[in-house]
């Protein structure tokens, strides 16, 4: 029973809420609400506690002197800073004389605001930049690591895409425009019905409880 | 939704859960269900996790960045059913399998799987509740952590299967540079699919990233099952595609 009770609470939940989707009746809808409701309110607290346990494993690596511990140093400290500059402004706008020169609180959203500004956004941009290089270096091993006509077709498409944004001749660009309207738009589309239908059956594995991916 | 689009819907879900336990139900029968074709990846995965286990090596699941209760819910769930079932086989190594998450919900599921393995070998003292963890909160910063994983924590196989971005071609390009390695990538996300058929040993490309209870040792009747309805639904998408467009060349359809 005890077994049986969590696998019969999920799969109520999971009919009750697809059913509500096709079938909006006033009571099924507000039930749906509720539970959409408590579902986004345990995805936060999971967040929070998916935060915390990130941060216990970094602790964990810089205590025991693990591979790459310097890192987790880095982003310690940067939890640690953000962390502050979130929580703090507004329990210091709370006790802040109304006539004080210094705004404590401001400075740290300014401090916020530049650590996502110009050190966040930058990092992030420039493993974005790695990636265009990372993918044209991966391309070129392809050849060595698949020897098939699949991967033959994949870089001599790859060549007409690039060489077709190029001034180079009209003809390049005709097939880069056809490759990409006609041939790629095609399989693209057959790609994500496989995929609809795969996250249809893997959906309904979970809600008629052959999956069980919240315990036995 | 307008009323029909409800109905479809509603009709393509009811369908799949009839031919579901149809196709079960057959296979139990008959004792035999039909062969699957052959999906490279999975035909390889159990030899890896072998070798792994004998090398004392570990194993890393990646599970992608898509949080659980958000529309990417169904590839974190591919990600799980995969952790489920190699979990067991994984935890044997010297060196417990390290699962990497970008969402809190998907690391508590991931933890759980570990514990529910070691439960089974009757050997809780091995579980560390922090082999399941969230690697990072966005994509970039997930993939970043990702990357360290494959460094640091002296990986063997890693199997990456769940949603991504193109990112993953960060994450496969540093998987590689470990020796010996191999990487194995499934997405839902179709611009990632091509980064990952292009970096990674071996790609799941379109369902087969949902295939993976059928074609593990250890999934379950029912993952078969599921496979084959998947493949007559599709069945019935293309014979609704080249019907449709049948009627629009009579001028059936305007």
């Amino acid at each position: 029973m005890k077994m049986r009770l969590p696998m019969l609470i999920a799969i109520s939940v999971g009919a009750v809420t697809l059913i509500a989707y096709f079938v909006p009746l006033g009571p099924l809808e507000i039930v749906k609400s509720l539970l959409i409701d408590w579902a986004a309110i345990l995805s936060a607290m999971a967040l929070l506690l998916g935060i915390l346990n990130l941060v216990l494993v970094h602790i964990e690596k810089f205590a025991s002197f693990k591979p790459g511990w310097v890192y987790s140093i880095v982003l310690l400290l940067g939890f640690i800073f953000a962390l502050g500059m979130g929580l703090f402004p507004p329990l210091i706008d709370m006790t802040r004389q109304a006539n004080a020169q210094f705004n404590a609180a401001q400075t740290m959203r300014d401090l916020a605001r530049f650590m996502f500004l110009y050190i966040q956004t930058p990092i992030e941009t420039s493993l974005t930049a790695m990636l265009g290089i990372v993918m044209i270096m991966a391309g070129a091993r392809l050849i060595r690591k698949r020897r098939n006509i699949s991967a033959v077709l994949f870089i001599l498409v790859s060549l007409i895409l690039i060489l077709g944004l190029a001034p180079l001749a009209p003809i390049l660009s005709d097939a880069r425009e056809w490759i990409v309207q006609v041939p790629a738009l095609a399989g693209a589309r057959g790609i994500l019905l496989g995929i609809a239908l795969g996250a249809i059956t893997t959906g309904m594995r979970v809600i008629i409880g052959v999956d069980r991916p919240y315990g036995e | 939704m307008s009323d029909y689009v409800g109905l479809l819907g509603f009709g393509v879900v009811a369908l799949a859960v009839a031919l579901i336990f149809a196709f079960w139900f057959w296979a139990k029968q008959t004792g035999s269900p039909p062969p699957l074709r052959d999906v490279g990846a999975y035909k390889d995965l159990p030899q890896r996790i072998g070798e792994a286990v004998e090398n004392g090596k570990r194993i890393h699941v990646s599970l992608g960045s898509g949080a659980i209760g958000t529309q990417k819910t169904t590839a974190a769930l591919a990600g799980l059913t995969v952790l489920d079932i190699i979990a067991e086989s994984a935890t044997l190594s010297d060196l417990p399998p390290v699962i990497t998450t970008g969402d809190g919900s998907s690391a508590f599921l991931a933890q759980d799987a570990l514990r529910r393995a070691y439960t089974q070998l009757n050997a809780m003292d091995r579980y560390d509740h922090l082999g399941g963890r969230m690697a990072g909160a966005t994509p970039l910063s997930y993939a970043a952590g990702v990357m360290s994983t494959f460094s640091d924590e002296n990986v063997t196989a890693s199997l990456l299967i769940g949603t991504y971005g193109n990112e993953v071609a960060l994450m496969a390009d540093a998987g590689s540079r470990q020796d010996d390695a191999q990487l194995i990538i499934g997405t839902d996300d179709v611009q990632a699919q091509a980064a990952a058929y292009i970096s990674a040993d071996t790609a799941l490309i379109g369902e087969d990233v949902y295939a993976s209870g059928a074609y593990l040792v250890g999934g379950k009747p029912f993952h078969k099952a599921s496979l084959q309805a998947q493949d007559v639904l599709r069945v019935f998408v293309i014979l609704a595609i080249l019907g449709g467009a049948a009627l629009k060349i009579i001028g059936v359809i305007k």
